[in-house]
């Protein structure tokens, strides 16, 4: 805080790594859970496809929105598993 | 016409929102309040609650800096700007943010970070005096809430409009949720509640950008589709003179918007610094905009297309009532072009975009408030404890300045365009005064402090004299110039003052400016691989920017 603290070794180690990475595995569970929202409501529910030009864009965003939050979640876990690795 | 019945009285739009996409919409504030409540107990300390405790890596903090930014005005008022200037719109970007960014990674970053102070004002303390930092601190406060304010007012429209919730129920329900999870995690809430966002924002446009290329039938097919002169397809083929959209030559834009407008807000804004200071150290700090700036490239994209796609349906103006104004541009195409379902998610990204701004907003406001007047001039010596408390007190009050603000606001149709005037009367000649600190360092305490006063008043003179004398339209072109005036009377007052005070000692300026800069810590053998050097981060963002300014030239 003051003008001497850079002096004091600025990288102290993480002592919680855990939760700085867990947002991820947060991220990934919003965008997975809504894929799957929108790819059970593009199939089974009425979504009026006039509108996004005939394409079935539920399904289709629905899809690739479940992939990218499995990607997230992921890359979230795996990055929870090296920094657990680390200590 | 506000809060009426909203039956849409615009015709071309027709909006369809089902059960389905209020429960997307419903999901979305659970997961935000959720972060909320899991980061309380990590709150310890004042740096905790205000700095994060420094402790995040780069690729968090770069996200956070980039949704801070991306507030209301940002997402709705590109699409309007495309809407109303086309194309060109994208110099806010590729000249106007991507240049600025790189620079204040390359350069600016460290000086901040290496000062050790917790917030802009805070630098300016250590580099100049006390008085300068007392003065910007109250300025930056009143500005954070004006933008505050209008940025809820903007987001309560919205949802009043496409949820045909009341704008009171509207307003209050989104401004708690997110005073919620602030009020909670601090910082490290709002922080970490933005990369969510920033994933809900771009995921939430990118189908529009996709339905409106496709639905135009691309930049060729512009002016046939929506009736638009050919200066709406370029970015520069008509800025030698003025005769373009925005009306103005490439001088302003290149060094008002360029030059003050931007390396001001991205370099001396509080509100995007907050997120590189909280980095956990100088490299992650200076890497946190020069990741930034990979999304910010993009997003003009994620813009322009929604706004000009929406001008092939619905006709939209400058002036007359929100709802028939530009800045409906992007919600209109949304209802045009999303099925129920996707309509959800692009609500939550519009919710998210209006949340992240206006999160900035009030944990820069509670950072300034509590160390920079409140532990500064009201209670020196306050307990580590007491800080938190009134951080939090801040939290709720800025939180009701703001919502007063929006309900102030209110009354103004057009005061959304102000974002760039409170810049230009604020950030450009702080801009000044930082940019001679940190690289002259005869720079004086009170050569800073004056110039920054005859800043501020020569733009705000500027400001009434245009105001009565300048013609419709030349909103645009009158703020660049005044953000260069009142830069130059800055920088010129500054050196003049400078020259004449006596200088301050060089040991009191270390790492403060460039000439008396330290090596600085050593740097870790895992900051060293090629893809985390900020070098070949920023050349390569510089040369993404430059080769889309000639492709759509």
């Amino acid at each position: 805080m003051s003008a001497t603290a850079p002096e004091t070794p600025a990288a102290e180690p993480e002592q919680e790594p855990a939760p700085v990475l867990a947002i991820a595995l947060y991220i990934g569970a919003l965008l997975g859970l809504y894929g799957i929202v929108l790819l059970f409501y593009g199939a089974f529910g009425s979504p009026d496809n006039r509108r996004s030009l005939g394409h079935p864009f539920d399904l289709w965003w629905g899809a690739l929105m479940l992939v990218l939050g499995l990607v997230v979640a992921g890359a979230g876990a795996a990055g929870i598993r090296a920094s657990r690795q680390a200590d | 016409m506000i809060s009426g019945p909203l039956s849409l009285a615009v015709s071309g739009v027709h909006l369809n929102v089902s059960a389905i996409d209020y429960a997307i919409i419903l999901i979305y504030f659970g997961f935000v309040v959720m972060i909320g409540v899991l980061l309380r107990s990590r709150v310890r300390s004042a740096q905790d609650y205000f700095e994060s405790r420094r402790s995040l890596p780069s690729w968090i903090t770069g996200m956070a800096f980039m949704a801070a930014n991306l507030g209301a005005l940002e997402v709705m008022g590109m699409g309007a700007g495309a809407a109303q200037y086309g194309v060109m719109m994208a110099d806010f970007y590729w000249i106007g943010a991507i240049p600025a960014m790189v620079f204040v990674g390359w350069v600016m970053i460290r000086f901040y970070y290496r000062s050790g102070a917790n917030s802009v004002p805070g630098y300016l303390r250590q580099r100049f005096n006390e008085a300068t930092r007392g003065y910007q601190a109250a300025l930056f406060l009143l500005m954070t809430l004006m933008m505050g304010g209008i940025n809820m007012y903007a987001m309560a429209l919205i949802i009043n409009f496409l949820l045909k919730i009341p704008f009171d129920v509207s307003l209050w329900v989104a401004s708690g949720i997110t005073l919620f999870y602030i009020l909670m995690g601090g910082l490290s809430s709002a922080i970490y509640n933005e990369v969510l966002q920033l994933f809900m924002i771009f995921v939430g446009l990118i189908p529009l950008t996709i339905l409106g290329f496709i639905g135009i039938g691309g930049l060729g097919a512009l002016q046939h589709a929506a009736h638009e002169p050919a200066a709406f397809a370029h970015v520069w083929k008509f800025a030698g003179s003025g005769k373009n959209p925005f009306g103005v030559s490439w001088i302003p834009i290149v060094f008002g918007l360029g030059f003050v407008l931007s390396f001001g807000y991205w370099g001396t804004d509080f509100l995007v610094m907050q997120r590189a200071m909280a980095a956990r150290d100088e490299p992650a700090a200076r890497r946190t905009p020069l990741l930034a700036a990979f999304p910010k490239i993009v997003f003009p994209f994620l813009a322009i297309w929604p706004g000009l796609a929406a001008l092939t349906f619905v006709h939209l103006s400058a002036n007359g009532p929100l709802t028939q104004s530009y800045n409906m541009a992007i919600p209109y195409a949304m209802a045009h072009f999303y099925p129920s379902g996707l309509l959800g998610i692009g609500l939550v990204a519009l919710i998210a975009s209006f949340m992240s701004g206006q999160a900035g907003n009030v944990s820069a406001f509670n950072t300034i408030w509590t160390y920079d007047i409140y532990k500064s001039y009201i209670r020196p010596g306050s307990s580590d404890q007491h800080l938190v408390w009134m951080g939090r007190l801040a939290t709720v009050a800025g939180t009701l300045i703001a919502v007063g603000t929006a309900y102030w606001v209110r009354s103004f149709s057009t005061i959304i365009n102000y974002e760039q005037l409170i810049f230009s009367i604020i950030n450009a000649p702080l801009l000044a005064a930082v940019l001679l600190g940190m690289f002259w360092k005869r720079t004086t305490a009170k050569g800073a402090f004056f110039g920054l006063m005859a800043g501020n008043a020569g733009a705000l003179a500027i400001f009434f004299i245009q105001g009565t004398s300048s013609k419709a339209g030349a909103g645009l072109g009158d703020t660049y110039w005044r953000a260069l005036i009142s830069w130059g009377i800055t920088m010129v007052v500054t050196i003049g003052v400078s020259l004449v005070t006596r200088p301050r000692p060089d040991a009191e300026l270390e790492n403060l400016t460039w000439s008396l800069r330290t090596a600085g810590p050593r740097v870790p053998a895992s900051e060293l691989v090629w893809y985390k050097r900020p070098a070949l981060l920023g050349c390569v963002a510089l040369a993404i920017a430059l080769a889309l300014n000639i492709y759509y030239a």
